[in-house]
């Protein structure tokens, strides 16, 4: 084997990228699946018995390279990926087309490489990755509206790369070094630009508030089984690349607070329940965002268990409603209601999920996400705390009451589809199983954590408190549907920050453009009046008895021809473009 | 489409539609709020301890949960005239507009083989 490959078999990237390399080689069918299947166990092992420390180190271009960080961190991240790249490519079994299999394997590869990168470079490489990998999950749709959509993630996906290569140029200018530790140094003041460029970059990725409807936009209009592959990477990979290089910077603490607390109005309103689920998404990540705002060992821990618990609950809920898609054609909550009469199983994986995500004690959300609470109450931030308390009561709103309510509940809708393939219950059996094993043995997800955990969820008064929560707020939704003050879905979307550069840019780009084009039209026309009283004017000097018909050589005359030929055309490749 | 029959459902299914007559919906309602009674005198016992003095006070996290629920219905209702907009606003560059293509579904109804 060549020498210069050593270190890159270290990490478990190359697993996926032969395994996308020989896909197409093996026979149409179940070969296929199966070798997406295995990969991520393969990968599960390599990242289970990896032993502490930096891996694959290696020098390019005069700099050093590390592919295979090995820490508690990493290891907790690298683990769940392939966790999550094994379960959707079990959902996945019936899917035959290789562009999304290996669209999958290249995507939960690059991520999965991005959290064991030791430097930066690396990491951009990967970061990237998980760009162009993911996409062709939404272009894999092969519809117009599909294609549209992907280019406008690919944009934002590449954009937040081209932002993070920039910020990582401007560090290295600065510090001379590309290693990727920690950078927040003594919060934002001491920040140089290269910083704040990666802290953008990082936090694009993340859906910051303002930063976030990439997710809404592309997530739903995903394939079935793309949607599910596509809610565990990306945004988590972001919230890795945070806890490693930012935790404890203040600032994350209210951005994390606000991501909780607005998307929670906008899944309400949304009637596809797949962007419900995006939106929920968000919401989930600011709970995550938050802990590393606060930075303390437990909050880093909420954050790491958040992100594995998370990872579990929001593939299971997208595999639902993916299941309800495949069998129906829809997942509007507009168009479903009452399906489980025929789809049962279904939708108990379902509200295994919902419970999950709600944070119903003995379900994984409750001992997860409770690090985080506890630590913004710790570190005296009351309101952050109470919006974490509120948002918490919107999650069931939106997750827990409102996905598995509209799809298998609600009024009927007539729909009598069959149950869900065996792989895709399967797959939701395996994910319900883990949600609630955590959500019963905290402990075996507790040893996972970068930090030593001295943390007992189940407390006479957490648990007490989480119920009261909980089973009040359900009194209200059951008495707010009871007396028909509960919106009903309509078949409409949501304008939200994408509208400006999906609506006003556009117009406004638009107007610009009329604008232009007016005034070029008229000097235009004035031009031609110009040329027009000069042609005449020619005409009379050189024409046919003209006065310098005689004088002049007839070669002058096709000379000028060619000028103004040429400026004629000049004029209109202009005008075209 | 019309309204199909509850006939030959799956076992599941055919117990859970007997739940949905209107009088056993309004005993789960009771049932419900029979359980959260329960909850708040739980508070009487002195069983929670919290961070904040918030925490202390009897019903806080009862009232909060459903109060915030409210809250959010009714302020989503509010803010849905406010940003909704028809499937088509974004068309044709949304998949809202477009049907899933179904030759990536297996679209089966219950009882298909």
């Amino acid at each position: 084997m060549p020498e210069f490959l050593v270190p890159y078999l270290q990490s478990p990237v190359y697993l996926f990228v032969l395994g996308a390399l020989i896909l197409p080689l093996l026979p149409k069918g179940d070969l296929r699946a199966v070798l997406t299947i295995i990969i991520p166990i393969l990968s599960g092992f390599i990242v289970w018995n990896a032993a502490p420390g930096m891996h694959g180190v290696t020098t390019l271009a005069g700099m050093e390279i590390t592919l295979m960080r090995v820490d508690k961190l990493s290891v907790i991240f690298g683990l769940i990926f392939s966790a999550a790249a094994f379960l959707s490519a079990v959902y996945a079994w019936h899917v035959k087309d290789w562009v999304q299999q290996i669209a999958t394997l290249l995507y939960a590869g690059t991520a999965i490489g991005a959290v064991f990168a030791g430097d930066l470079i690396s990491l951009f490489v990967y970061w990237e990755g998980t760009a162009l990998a993911s996409v062709f999950l939404i272009w894999a749709r092969r519809t117009p509206g599909a294609y549209a959509t992907g280019m406008r993630y690919l944009i934002i996906q590449i954009g937040s790369g081209v932002v993070l290569i920039a910020g990582i140029a401007l560090h290295y200018n600065a510090t001379g070094s590309i290693a990727f530790e920690r950078l927040t140094g003594a919060g934002p003041d001491s920040w140089g630009l290269g910083t704040w460029f990666i802290f953008l970059g990082f936090g694009i990725k993340c859906a910051f508030p303002l930063m976030h409807n990439w997710l809404q936009d592309s997530y739903p209009a995903a394939t079935v089984t793309g949607t599910v592959t596509l809610s565990a990477f990306t945004t988590k990979m972001a919230v890795y690349c945070l806890a490693r290089a930012f935790p404890g910077t203040e600032m994350l603490v209210y951005i994390g607070a606000v991501m909780t607390l607005f998307p929670i109005f906008f899944a309400e309103i949304e009637n596809d329940l797949r962007r419900v689920l995006a939106y929920s998404l968000n919401n989930q990540l600011g709970f995550m965002v938050v802990g590393v705002g606060v930075g303390t060992e437990l909050a880093l821990n909420g954050t790491a268990a958040h992100a594995f618990a998370h990872i579990l609950y929001k593939a299971l809920l997208f595999m639902s409603v993916g299941a309800v898609l495949y069998r129906t054609g829809t997942s509007k909550a507009s168009e479903l209601g009452g399906l489980y009469r025929t789809m049962p199983l279904t939708m108990i994986f379902c509200i295994v999920g919902a419970a999950s995500i709600s944070a119903f004690p003995l379900f994984s959300g409750f001992v997860a996400k409770s690090l985080i609470l506890d630590a913004a109450a710790d570190n005296k931030y009351p309101w952050v705390w109470a919006v974490l308390v509120f948002a918490s009561a919107g999650v069931l709103s939106h997750s827990g009451i409102k996905i598995p309510y509209f799809a298998f509940f609600s009024h009927d809708s007539g729909k009598r589809p069959k149950e869900a393939p065996m792989h895709m219950l399967i797959a939701m059996g395996l994910t319900a199983f883990a949600c609630i094993f955590i959500g019963i043995f905290p402990s075996t997800l507790y040893a996972l954590l970068p930090y030593e955990v001295n943390y007992v969820p189940y407390t006479t008064a957490h648990v007490l408190a989480q119920m009261q929560l909980l089973f009040f707020a359900l009194l209200a939704f059951a008495l707010l549907m009871r007396y028909g003050f509960f919106p009903a879905e309509t078949r409409t979307i949501n304008v939200d920050s994408d509208w400006f550069y999906r609506k006003l840019a556009p117009s406004v780009s638009g107007l610009i453009v009329a604008v232009l084009r007016t005034v070029w039209s008229e000097l235009a026309r004035g031009a031609g009046h110009c040329v027009n009283a000069a042609q005449l004017l020619l005409q009379r000097l050189y024409g046919p008895g003209g006065r310098f018909e005689s004088v002049q050589p007839t070669g002058a005359m096709v000379l000028w021809l060619a000028i103004l030929l040429g400026a004629a055309l000049a004029v209109n490749l202009i005008s075209l473009t | 489409m019309a309204k199909k029959s509850n006939e030959n459902l799956t076992t599941i299914g055919k117990a859970l539609t007997k739940l949905e007559r209107p009088e056993i919906i309004m005993n789960m309602i009771v049932g419900l709020a029979a359980l959260c009674g329960l909850l708040l005198i739980g508070d009487l016992f002195h069983l929670r301890h919290g961070k904040f003095e918030a925490e202390y006070l009897i019903g806080f996290y009862a009232f909060f949960g459903f109060l915030a629920f409210a809250f959010i219905i009714f302020a989503t209702k509010v803010l849905k005239k406010l940003i909704s907009r028809k499937e088509d606003y974004y068309a044709p560059n949304v998949v809202d507009a477009e049907d899933y293509p179904e030759g990536e579904l297996e679209m089966k109804e219950h009882g298909d083989a």
